[in-house]
């Protein structure tokens, strides 16, 4: 793959599109040079959100694209469904709240930096702002830590998106 | 989906059961059944599950590992996990993955010791 934006999609559909989900984004997020550690955080993500997508909705779409400013290689991935909804977003993205008989984690793991939100409005409203805060911590960790990745995810009812962007390209 | 791809082997008293390197949810969910099956049939002492081809260990995996080992255990058994990889590990230990109070080994010649109640070998027999 030669240098450039990179996108693809998969429609999340059966259970083994959890599966598909995961190679996709392992075989992405290799090929931008993610180092082996971040594959694996950011497959493991992608399982989860792949997941919730399956068992709360039944069906949605995960997108993923290729992010590149100056040195800084990104990849993001966008789980979209018309699930039921999250009645309470506070108490989901608590560790251990489950309604599904699972460790109730899963919200709780793509957490650090995540914005839910209930509809379509609160979907925008939450990009809008953290995109500004995205450029807030790019900035910091340009500042304070040029070698330390910045790590945002963000999770929404019906757009969810995960930024993970390291320095350097491989 | 396809439980064949759960390869138990029994070793002594204990059951060895080796998990492929991406298994569905299906698969998963199968290994509890045959694992506690063979616990059954073979009147095993333990369980050692091989999870070095391992790639992803999600919340769903973890969970069913956890409740695999209690029920291991409510049999009087006892289950060693072996072989997590660096990248697995770090992972689980950010999202906060929690695997319970299961006992985990380096290799499996560590954990077969372990379960069959021989001593600890020297430092000679490292590898």
């Amino acid at each position: 793959m030669t240098s450039g934006i990179s996108s693809g999609e998969l429609q999340i559909s059966a259970e083994n599109d959890i599966v598909m989900a995961r190679r996709m984004v392992r075989d992405a997020a290799t090929q931008l040079g993610f180092g082996v550690t971040d594959v694996t955080r950011l497959v493991t993500a992608a399982s989860e959100l792949a997941r919730n997508v399956y068992k709360y909705a039944g069906q949605g779409v995960m997108k993923w694209s290729s992010m590149q400013a100056d040195t800084r290689v990104g990849l993001q991935l966008q789980f979209v469904d018309q699930g039921p909804g999250i009645p309470d977003v506070a108490q989901a993205m608590e560790e251990g709240f489950t309604t599904g008989g699972g460790l109730g984690l899963g919200q709780a793991i793509v957490q650090p930096g995540v914005a839910v939100a209930r509809n379509r409005r609160d979907v925008e409203h939450h990009l809008r702002r953290h995109d500004g805060a995205d450029r807030q911590s790019e900035q910091l960790s340009r500042q304070a830590e040029p070698r330390k990745p910045a790590a945002a995810v963000r999770c929404a009812l019906l757009a969810r998106r995960l930024v993970l962007a390291r320095h350097g390209c491989p | 989906m396809n439980n064949t791809a759960i390869s138990v082997i029994k070793v002594k008293d204990t059951l060895l059961v080796t998990m492929p390197p991406d298994p569905d949810d299906s698969t998963i969910a199968a290994l509890q059944e045959r694992v506690l099956d063979s616990m059954d049939r073979h009147l095993a002492k333990g369980l050692i599950l091989d999870i070095s081809e391992v790639e992803t260990l999600d919340s769903f995996f973890a969970r069913t590992v956890t409740e695999t080992a209690q029920m291991v255990m409510l049999m009087g058994g006892r289950t060693i996990i072996v072989g997590m990889r660096p990248a697995v590990a770090m992972t689980a230990t950010q999202m906060g993955l929690k695997l319970g109070k299961i006992e985990t080994a380096l290799t499996v010649d560590r954990a077969l010791d372990a379960i069959e109640g021989r001593p600890k070998p020297s430092e000679a027999s490292h590898r």
